[in-house]
C-alpha cells in the first residue's frame, strides 16, 4: 500500500510536468493541425534559460539556501518569457510560410527545427550534462510511510495552477475564445474578424512558457539538463497528448498525468526498466482501441 | 455617395483552371443584388475572393474603401460580413458563444445585448437553444444562427452565400422573411443562390454568372421575364432548379 501511494505521489508530480508540455503539442495541433516536434526543444531550452537566470540572479552552489522564493519565481517567469519568444519565432520563421502548403511539410520542417535547436543548444550550452541549481531548498515529509518532498507538491501545485490559468483563459476571454474558433474552422474565425496569424503566435508563446514552466519544474526534481533531453520527454508528453485526445486540452492534462502515473507505477511494481517502455505500450492500446484519444472527439469535415 | 462593393474584373484561378474570368459588379448602399448560376459557375470563388478567403485578381471597394492589402479579418472590420456556403458554424461552441463569436470586433457588453435581442426577434427560434452546441442544430437552424452571427458583428454589406441551400420550403421562407427584415433596415446585401425564382422574387437587380464570367445582368424584374433565364434557370413552371 505505501508503495503504491508512493508511487502515486511521484507519479503525479512527473505527470504534471509532462501535462504542461502536453498542452503546447495540443494546443498547436489544435489551431494549425501540425505536430509541433520542435516542442520538446522549447522545454529544454526554457530550463536552460532557467539556469542561466538563477546564476544571473546571484545563485551560488554553496550558499544555495538563502536563494529567495522570489529569485525563484523570476527564474520561473524569465524561463516562461525566453521560451515564449523561442516559440513565437519558430511559428514565424518555420511554420508561417508553409501555411497552407500540403501537411507533409510542415512536418518534416518540424523535425528538421528540433535537430537544428538541438545542435544549437550543443553548440551554446556545450553537450556535456549540467546540474540545474536547487533554487528551491529541499524538506521531507513523511505521511504513513509515504515520502513527500516540497518539491514534489510545488511540482504539483504549480502545474494545476497553470491548467487552471490556461483553462479559464481558452474559456472566458475573447482571444482564447479566438483560439477555439481557429481550431474548429479557420476561415470562419477569420470571417468574424479574428487576427489569425496573432492568435496562432500566441498560442505558440503560451505553449511554449508553459513548456519552459515544465522544463523548470524538472530541473528542480531530477536536476540534471543535457541538450538532447527534449527528446524522451517530449515525445511522451506527445503522447501524453494523443493519449488525452490531440486537440484537447483537458484531455492533455489528464494523459499528462496518467502517463506519469502509469510509469512509476511501472517503476514500483515491476522494474524501473520498463519505465519509459510503459509509455509507448500505452501509445499503440490507444492507437489501436480510441485513435482519437479520450476526450477526443473524431473531427469533423471543415467547410 | 459610393457604393456599398465595387468589384472590378475580379479573376480567381485553381492551378491553371480560370473559376472566375474577370467579372464586374456593384451594390449599392441599402440595395439586394443577386448572384445567380448553375453548381460551380464561380459564385462561392467569388464571395471567398471578395473577403480575401482566396487571392484573386482585380480590384474590390468597400464603400469606397480599396480591399488590397487587407487581409480577410481587417475587411470585417470594414462592416462587411459573409455568410458562408455549408454555415460554418463553430460546433464546439454553444448557439449563444457563437453569436458573441461574431461580435468579436464589437466587445462592448450592452451594445452586444442589444444586438442578440435583436437576433432573437429575427429569429425566436436560437433564443430557445442558447445552450445548444452549435454541431446539435438543424440544418435551418445552423442557417439562422449563421445569419444572426452575421448580424452580431454589425455588418452594414452582407454577403450570402446560398442561405437556401439543403433546406425545406417552409425553413427557405423562414430565412428569405428575416433577409427582407434585414434589407428594410438599410443594410446591402449581395445573394448569392441557386433558387433562381426566390433570388429574383428578393433582389433588385440580378447578375447571371456562367462558368465564371456574367453571361446577364439587370433588373430582377425584368430577368425573371428574359425568356434566357426562364428556359436554362426557371425551367418553365416547376419551383426549383439546380441550373
Ligand atoms: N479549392 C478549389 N480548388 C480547385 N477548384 C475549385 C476549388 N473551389 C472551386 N473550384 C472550382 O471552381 C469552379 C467554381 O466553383 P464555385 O465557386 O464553388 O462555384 P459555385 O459556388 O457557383 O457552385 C468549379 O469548377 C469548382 O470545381
Ligand atoms: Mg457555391
Amino acid at each position: 500500500m505505501s508503495t503504491f501511494l508512493q508511487q502515486l505521489v511521484n507519479g503525479l508530480s512527473v505527470g504534471s510536468i509532462y501535462a504542461l508540455i502536453a498542452l503546447g503539442y495540443t494546443m498547436v495541433y489544435g489551431t494549425l493541425g501540425l505536430i509541433n516536434f520542435a516542442h520538446g526543444e522549447v522545454f529544454m531550452i526554457g530550463c536552460y534559460i532557467g539556469l542561466y537566470a538563477a546564476f544571473w540572479l546571484g545563485y551560488d552552489a554553496l550558499a544555495a539556501a538563502s536563494f529567495s522564493p522570489m529569485s525563484a519565481t523570476l527564474v520561473l517567469l524569465l524561463a516562461m518569457a525566453g521560451a515564449a519568444i523561442v516559440g513565437m519565432l519558430i511559428e514565424r520563421l518555420a511554420y508561417r510560410p508553409l501555411r497552407g502548403a500540403p501537411r507533409l511539410a510542415p512536418l518534416i520542417t518540424a523535425i528538421g527545427v528540433s535537430l537544428l535547436l538541438q545542435n544549437i543548444a550543443v553548440l551554446a550550452f556545450s553537450a556535456n550534462p549540467r546540474k540545474f541549481p536547487s533554487i528551491i531548498t529541499e524538506h521531507r515529509l513523511e505521511f504513513a510511510g509515504v515520502t513527500i518532498t516540497n518539491i514534489k507538491i510545488f511540482i504539483f501545485a504549480v502545474s494545476i495552477l497553470l491548467m487552471l490559468a490556461l483553462e479559464f483563459f481558452v474559456k472566458k476571454t475573447w482571444t482564447g475564445r479566438a483560439m477555439r474558433a481557429i481550431s474548429f474552422n479557420l476561415p470562419a474565425a477569420k470571417l468574424m474578424g479574428v487576427p489569425a496569424d496573432r492568435v496562432i503566435s500566441l498560442t505558440f508563446a503560451i505553449g511554449s512558457a508553459l513548456a519552459a514552466a515544465g522544463g523548470i519544474l524538472f530541473g528542480l526534481d531530477q536536476t540534471k539538463l543535457e541538450p538532447l533531453m527534449g527528446n524522451m520527454i517530449g515525445l511522451k508528453a506527445f503522447i501524453a497528448a494523443v493519449l488525452g485526445g490531440i486537440g484537447n486540452i483537458r484531455g492533455a492534462a489528464i494523459g499528462g498525468l496518467l502517463i506519469g502515473v502509469a510509469e512509476l507505477m511501472t517503476a514500483g511494481y515491476i522494474s524501473s526498466g520498463y519505465r519509459d517502455a510503459i509509455t509507448f505500450v500505452i501509445l499503440i492500446v490507444i492507437l489501436l482501441f480510441r485513435p482519437q484519444g479520450l476526450l477526443g472527439v473524431v473531427r469533423q469535415e471543415k467547410v | 455617395m459610393t457604393d456599398a462593393l465595387r468589384v472590378t474584373d475580379l479573376k480567381v484561378n485553381y492551378g491553371g483552371i480560370q473559376a472566375v474570368k474577370g467579372i464586374s459588379l456593384t451594390v449599392g448602399r441599402g440595395e439586394i443584388v443577386a448572384l445567380i448560376g448553375a453548381n460551380g459557375a464561380g459564385k462561392t470563388s467569388t464571395l471567398k475572393a471578395i473577403v480575401r478567403l482566396i487571392a484573386s485578381q482585380g480590384q474590390i471597394d468597400f464603400f469606397g474603401a480599396t480591399a488590397g492589402g487587407r487581409a480577410t479579418h481587417q475587411i470585417a472590420a470594414l462592416g462587411v460580413s459573409l455568410v458562408p456556403e455549408g454555415r460554418a458554424i463553430f460546433g464546439n461552441m454553444s448557439v449563444r458563444e457563437n453569436l458573441e463569436m461574431g461580435a468579436f470586433l464589437h466587445r462592448d457588453a450592452l451594445e452586444r445585448k442589444h444586438h442578440m435581442e435583436r437576433v432573437f426577434a429575427l429569429f425566436p427560434r436560437l433564443a430557445e437553444r442558447l445552450k445548444q452546441d452549435g454541431n446539435t442544430l438543424s440544418g435551418g437552424e445552423q442557417q439562422m444562427l449563421a445569419i444572426g452571427r452575421a448580424m452580431m458583428s454589425q455588418p452594414k454589406l452582407l454577403l450570402l452565400d446560398e442561405p437556401s441551400l439543403g433546406l425545406a420550403p417552409k425553413l427557405v421562407g423562414e430565412i428569405f422573411a428575416a433577409i427582407r427584415v434585414i434589407a428594410a433596415d438599410g443594410l446591402s446585401i449581395l445573394l448569392v443562390e441557386q433558387n433562381t425564382r426566390l433570388a429574383l422574387k428578393t433582389a433588385g437587380r440580378a447578375y447571371v454568372l456562367v462558368t465564371g464570367e456574367v453571361a446577364l445582368s439587370g433588373n430582377a424584374e425584368d430577368l425573371r421575364d428574359d425568356p434566357r433565364i426562364q428556359s436554362a434557370y426557371l425551367g418553365g413552371d416547376t419551383t426549383r432548379s439546380n441550373g
